[in-house]
């Protein structure tokens, strides 16, 4: 098995839930969610990857976009989650929560 | 704007250019955001640096934190499928309204021939026929036959009286027992010629008229796959192999150099061991505007060529080099992989400066004929970014007992679903990579690759390609990724060669 395609592959899953999340508690500007996800270690998120996700997570309902005025050069866009977005993120989570309760379970060897 | 301030927008201009092009395939309705929230991430970034911090290690920092451009394609292209319900259905309708419309006319034009043809997919408006025919003998079709006509239907063809005024593009065609059309670039099976690269399958038709023997065979050219028109004839004669041997297959017969020789499988190799002389002219930024067959046949004005032009850019750097798998010198550009020496002639018209630079494909190499050349019209204010893809290649050994011994190239495919071992894409003398030695312990036949399990890993180009061996129909194949330029300066997906062991 090779190490690294397992992380490439795990971290490419695992962007959604991460942005998801992080637009959970408050809107958020693209450029200081990157800020926030590249201190995240393990994810090595590279900067451009966001705006793709935001923009697969936009047309499949799970997040809007609006604009701000900015003090200092254009409006800005921010994101934030919509109603369907909350719901599927709930969903998300707890099907993570699941899995890694699962993968506890098997490594400590007490999964029944 | 300052000097690092024009650097900076040329390198961001590039860079967003890049995406572009990685994105062009992609139907996404949001890949234009993506390109402005893009292009805003970068202004941002460039307004966070101090004047002294704005130089060219810095910008080039900031273009590596984003990420290769083709990363957009393949995080944005799994939803290219799920479109919003009202868009699926619109290109639904029209993807369906345009199958019928084909199907109907390829209907009618299997009614009036005693062949079907099938077409398989229309991928991006293009025609892909089914190709997939197993082989079914017709002797009566063996052997040489030389173009005589070309008509827009089998009844318009008099014999003794050529209708086409122009030149024939098609010489001939040799049917070779077991399938093979001489020159490699179609096969047959009883009433059809297959051509794998352009995915058409079209139907020939043996008639007598007046005591003599005729071929009738469908041309599908761009102007039936691209531009969906019906395809006119080729009709052609049976003549014996020798009267046809000193001459290509299509088109004119190419001047080979004197400095070139023919190799034993019949290929063109052009001496390209020529030392580098400088030629300011050249250098510098140059785009694709038109394909012609002969210099004299360009006009500023009119695109000759009416397909998607392969060759887009090419950047001619310092030193002798491209952005491209090309080196140049004074007057020539070089590939060290096909062995071929290809002119360029710069010509100022109408006070724009063209280049004229030969495209020696398949088709000088393999099947000797003249080369056309493409038209490339030179550019200012575009630079040229070096931003290549470095893989991770300092892995530790493991040992993989299977993978030990020589393994020998049968074919090249886009992707390993593509290939089947009763099908070959690529004819074996025809592929760059000959084989692949891996010995014990890690090393290769040469000293810049190394192995480990699952991957071979090269210190020169810095990459790593996996290779995956499957078994297919009880033999054991090889799939080799293989990460040349188009992977590490075009950001493009790398193929795959397909080995045996031996």
């Amino acid at each position: 098995m090779n190490l690294n395609n397992w992380q490439t592959q795990l971290r490419k899953g695992l962007l959604d839930i991460v942005i998801l999340n992080l637009l959970r508690h408050d809107q958020c500007h693209g450029y200081d969610m990157v800020q926030t996800l590249k201190k995240i270690k393990g994810l090595k998120m590279r900067e451009g990857n966001i705006y793709v996700i935001l923009a697969r997570l936009q047309t499949d309902g799970l997040v809007k976009n609006y604009s701000e005025a900015s003090p200092d050069g254009p409006p800005r866009k921010y994101f934030k989650l919509t109603k369907l977005g909350q719901k599927i993120l709930a969903d998300m989570n707890a099907h993570w929560d699941q899995i890694i309760e699962g993968l506890q379970d098997i490594r400590k060897g007490t999964y029944k | 704007m300052t000097s690092e301030q024009k650097t900076w927008e040329n390198l961001k201009t590039e860079y967003l250019r890049q995406i572009e092009k990685a994105l062009s395939s992609v139907k996404h309705p949001r890949k234009n955001d993506v390109l402005e929230d893009v292009r805003s991430h970068l202004d941002r970034r460039f307004a966070e640096l101090k004047p002294d911090e704005q130089i060219l290690e810095n910008f080039q920092a900031i273009i590596t934190d984003m990420g290769p451009a083709s990363d957009y394609a393949e995080l944005l292209e799994p939803d290219s499928i799920r479109m919003n319900q009202s868009a699926k259905w619109k290109y639904l309708l029209w993807v369906g309204l345009a199958a019928v419309i084909i199907i109907s006319a390829v209907i009618l034009l299997s009614m009036m021939t005693s062949h079907k043809v099938q077409i398989l997919a229309l991928e991006q408006g293009r025609i892909e026929d089914k190709i997939d025919y197993p082989f079914v003998n017709d002797p009566q079709v063996i052997g040489a036959w030389k173009s005589v006509d070309y008509v827009k239907k089998e009844k318009d063809f008099k014999p003794g009286k050529k209708s086409w005024k122009g030149e024939l593009f098609l010489n001939h065609l040799i049917f070779e027992e077991g399938g093979d059309i001489a020159g490699g670039l179609f096969t047959w099976t009883k009433g059809l010629v297959l051509n794998e690269r352009s995915k058409t399958a079209s139907t020939y038709e043996i008639k007598e008229i007046d005591g003599e023997t005729y071929l009738f065979f469908q041309w599908k050219s761009g102007d039936y796959t691209i531009r969906h028109k019906t395809p006119k004839y080729y009709v052609l004669k049976k003549v014996s192999l020798e009267s046809v041997k000193s001459e290509p297959m299509l088109g004119r017969k190419a001047d080979i150099p004197p400095t070139s020789t023919i190799d034993e499988k019949g290929r063109i190799v052009d001496k390209i061991d020529y030392p580098f002389v400088n030629d300011p002219e050249v250098l510098g930024t140059w785009q694709s505007v038109d394909f012609v067959k002969n210099v004299e046949d360009f006009k500023p004005d009119t695109q000759d060529f009416k397909g998607d032009l392969f060759l887009k850019e090419l950047f001619i750097l310092e030193n002798g080099r491209t952005n491209w798998a090309f080196t140049w010198t004074k007057g020539l550009i070089l590939n060290a992989g096909s062995k071929t020496a290809s002119k360029y002639l710069i010509k100022d018209i109408n006070g724009t400066k063209y280049m004229f630079f030969e495209w020696k494909s398949g088709d000088y190499t393999i099947r000797h004929t003249k080369p056309s050349y493409y038209v490339l019209k030179k550019v200012e204010g575009r630079l040229y970014v070096e931003s290549r893809t470095v893989d991770k290649i300092d892995y530790p050994f493991v040992d993989d007992p299977e993978v030990i011994g020589t393994w020998r190239s049968v074919d090249f495919v886009d992707t390993m679903e593509q290939f089947s071992p009763d099908r070959k894409h690529w004819r074996a003398d025809e592929l760059f990579l000959k084989e692949l030695i891996f010995e014990p312990g890690g090393k290769t036949a040469n000293d810049w690759t190394t192995w480990t399990k699952g991957l071979v890993l090269d210190s020169n180009s810095k990459t790593a390609s996996r290779y995956i061996i499957k078994e297919m129909d009880g033999s054991i194949y090889m799939f080799f990724e293989w990460k040349s330029g188009d992977y590490t300066i075009r950001g493009m997906k790398p193929k795959y060669y397909v080995l045996k062991k031996d």
